[in-house]
């Protein structure tokens, strides 16, 4: 395991030429701008309004280089205590939040698994699978086919035609996993809180989620659950503060980490 | 063990203080150049802690700065630590002599990976929106369902705003023309406003097509020119019923429906490819400068009084001629002005308009999908 105590880790990325990479995570830095909260953002001069960094913007510097490489077949814990960037690095991994500096690469472009955003919440829950699968990248035609399996998981089957406001927060959620998870990935980025429902559903979404795992190649798994984080991960990555503290095998980075929390 | 590194580490800051005040001035240039790195200086320190600690002067000759945190970075590392530390710097430092960022991304690439989130090229980016053509169409299609379901009157709604806007705006600018009315005013109003309403909706839902849907851009690979594309989708299937209405209102006010009233169809489509160009650059501007949306309205509302919606150009500026000149090069006024051609028979138009209108539309465009896609990457970083 490496341990990270002063500075950055290495800068430099060692590859192992044995293993096939799929994921090099190169140095990468990601800062968010937003507006301080309680300041003013006006009274300023126009040209200090619209230059970067204006007055009144703070820019948060949510990763300072972190440097990894993934290897085929993976899977990959990272913990990390709220607010460490733990979400950030994994978006940044998906390509969806754009880095500041540094860069990704990846074998095949990496998923995240999840697709609530694409759902119209007055559509009805069948409207809303035709839609959500097609935001994963779905064909029609493969859609009537995956159709009746979505149904049948989120366990909808007597409600598919009502809109899904009217659906149980329970309900829709599963519905969500449902389509969200009827994709298979190379890369795949899964939160844990997708396990959802009741604790039936639950059961069955911590299986399905088990089954997309084995089929994938690399997975990438959020957790504050050290529990399931040891049960299912070779390797973890412990970030704290946007900076890679440790990079090992799961029980002596888990185990570093749970020391640093007591 | 303790003692002796306790030793090596004290006597470490004594040299590299006193080198430090001894000469500074001649080495810093080559200080900066080879900026030692943590490693470089606890290797010594840490590896050869027991054996032979006093480290060659020279080596902090040349690094007169970094004197204090070395000092303080030795003071604190405790000593179980040091194995851990030391086994890192081994491993890495043959690696760390030859590689940079470059060779990386050459590595990578030999490797068979991609920069993950990298702008494709432009044709690419084109056949991969293609691709989602489904996705694009049946978010239109789902979020026009959507609102419609929101109000008791539905899909009504999209021809009732603009009769009543007609009504409104066509008494107001009629009482306040007098005599400087246009032939048949009423059908006049009424196409202005209805072909106007396109243009604007185009531009308002385009501008907000990148930063309403910002959980969606976060969530989901998909080239971002489906929502732009999606919103102006949406705009057109709303508008063909308006069309039709359209239609029937200028019946009423009395024309006699002809069969040039058909070349309406390939004016829309031009229409649509300048709209679409506008929606791209307004999409991307409002991800840079979200004040933007707090002042498109008025940018539209400027934009409706200017572009002869409600008054003939001709006549209202008939002592001015440079300023008809002018409102031969508007892109818009050009499309009011053909559409009314094509449905007034007293209304006439230059034909060189419609020339003029598809050279505009193709170029806006054209500029709008490559300023777009320029900024691929930077879609979906928060604000």
């Amino acid at each position: 395991m490496a341990v990270n105590t002063e500075g950055a880790l290495e800068r430099e990325l060692h590859i192992d030429p044995e293993r096939k990479p799929v994921v090099i995570v190169d140095d990468l830095h990601v800062k968010y701008r937003v507006l301080s909260s309680g300041k003013a953002a006006g009274a300023g001069d126009v040209r200090g309004l619209l230059r970067r960094g204006a007055r009144g913007m703070r820019e948060v510097h949510a990763l300072k280089g972190v440097s990894f490489v993934a290897y085929e077949n993976e899977s990959i814990g990272v913990v990390g205590s709220n607010g460490s960037g733990k979400s950030t690095l994994l978006r940044a991994i998906t390509g969806l939040t754009p880095p500041a500096a540094g860069s990704v690469w990846a074998s095949s472009r990496p998923n995240l698994l999840g697709v609530g955003a694409a759902l119209i919440p007055a559509l009805s829950g069948d409207a809303n699978i035709t839609l959500g699968c097609l935001a994963l990248g779905f064909s029609k035609a493969e859609i009537e086919e995956l159709r009746p399996k979505i149904v049948e998981f989120a366990e909808l089957e007597d409600f598919i035609d009502l809109p899904m406001k009217t659906y149980s927060s329970g309900m829709s959620a599963r519905l969500k996993f449902a389509i969200a998870a009827s994709k298979q990935h190379d890369i795949l980025i899964v939160d844990e809180a997708l396990a959802v429902g009741d604790a039936r559903f639950r059961k069955r979404s911590e299986a399905k989620i088990r089954e997309i795992r084995e089929n994938a190649g690399t997975i990438f798994l959020v957790s504050h659950s050290m529990k399931s984080i040891r049960d299912t991960c070779n390797r973890a990555i412990w970030i704290e503060k946007g900076v890679l503290r440790a990079d090992g095998p799961t029980d002596e980075v888990a185990k570093a980490y749970e020391a640093s929390r007591k | 063990m303790g003692r002796h590194s306790r030793d090596a580490l004290g006597r470490h800051d004594v040299v590299a203080l006193g080198m430090y005040t001894l000469a500074p001035s001649p080495v810093s240039p080559e200080g900066a150049a080879s900026a030692p790195t943590f490693e470089q200086i606890m290797v010594p320190a840490l590896v050869g802690a027991g054996a032979e600690p006093a480290p060659t002067t020279s080596q902090f000759k040349l690094q007169p700065a970094p004197a204090a945190p070395v000092r303080k970075a030795a003071a604190k590392a405790p000593m179980k630590k040091a194995p851990a530390d030391a086994g890192v710097v081994s491993e890495a430092e043959p690696v760390s002599e030859e590689a940079t960022a470059a060779s990386l991304a050459d590595r990578a690439v030999a490797l068979g990976l991609h920069r993950v989130g990298a702008r494709p090229g432009l044709f690419t980016y084109l056949r991969q929106t293609w691709d989602r053509r489904d996705f694009g169409f049946t978010l239109a299609k789902s979020r026009i369902q959507a609102r419609n379901q929101a109000n008791r009157l539905g899909m009504l709604w999209e021809v009732i705003k603009p009769t009543l806007n007609a009504i409104l705006y066509g008494f107001i600018f009629g009482v306040l023309q007098g005599g400087n009315k246009p032939e048949n005013y009423p059908a006049y109003v009424v196409i202005g406003v209805f072909l106007f309403e396109l243009f604007s909706k185009a531009m308002s839902d385009g501008a907000r097509s990148i930063t309403g849907n910002r959980a969606l851009v976060q969530s989901l690979n998909f080239p971002r020119l489906t929502l732009p594309i999606s919103s102006i989708v949406q705009e057109l299937m709303t508008f063909g019923p308006m069309l039709i209405v359209m239609g029937i209102y200028v019946v009423v006010l009395g024309e006699r429906p002809q069969g040039t009233w058909f070349l309406i169809i390939p004016l829309v489509c031009v229409y649509t490819l300048f709209n679409t160009g506008i929606a791209l650059i307004c999409a991307r501007l409002t991800v840079h400068l979200n004040d933007l949306t707090q002042l498109l309205p008025l940018i539209t509302r400027l934009l409706f009084y200017s572009s002869g919606v409600l008054f003939s150009v001709d006549k209202i500026f008939a002592h001015h001629p440079w300023v008809i000149k002018v409102y031969d090069f508007h892109p818009v006024y050009q499309v009011l002005e053909i559409g009314r051609g094509l449905l007034l028979s007293d209304h006439h138009y230059n034909p060189h308009h419609w020339i003029f209108l598809c050279i505009v539309s193709v170029a806006v465009l054209a500029v709008g999908v490559v300023f777009f896609w320029k900024a691929e990457e930077r879609y979906g970083r928060e604000h």
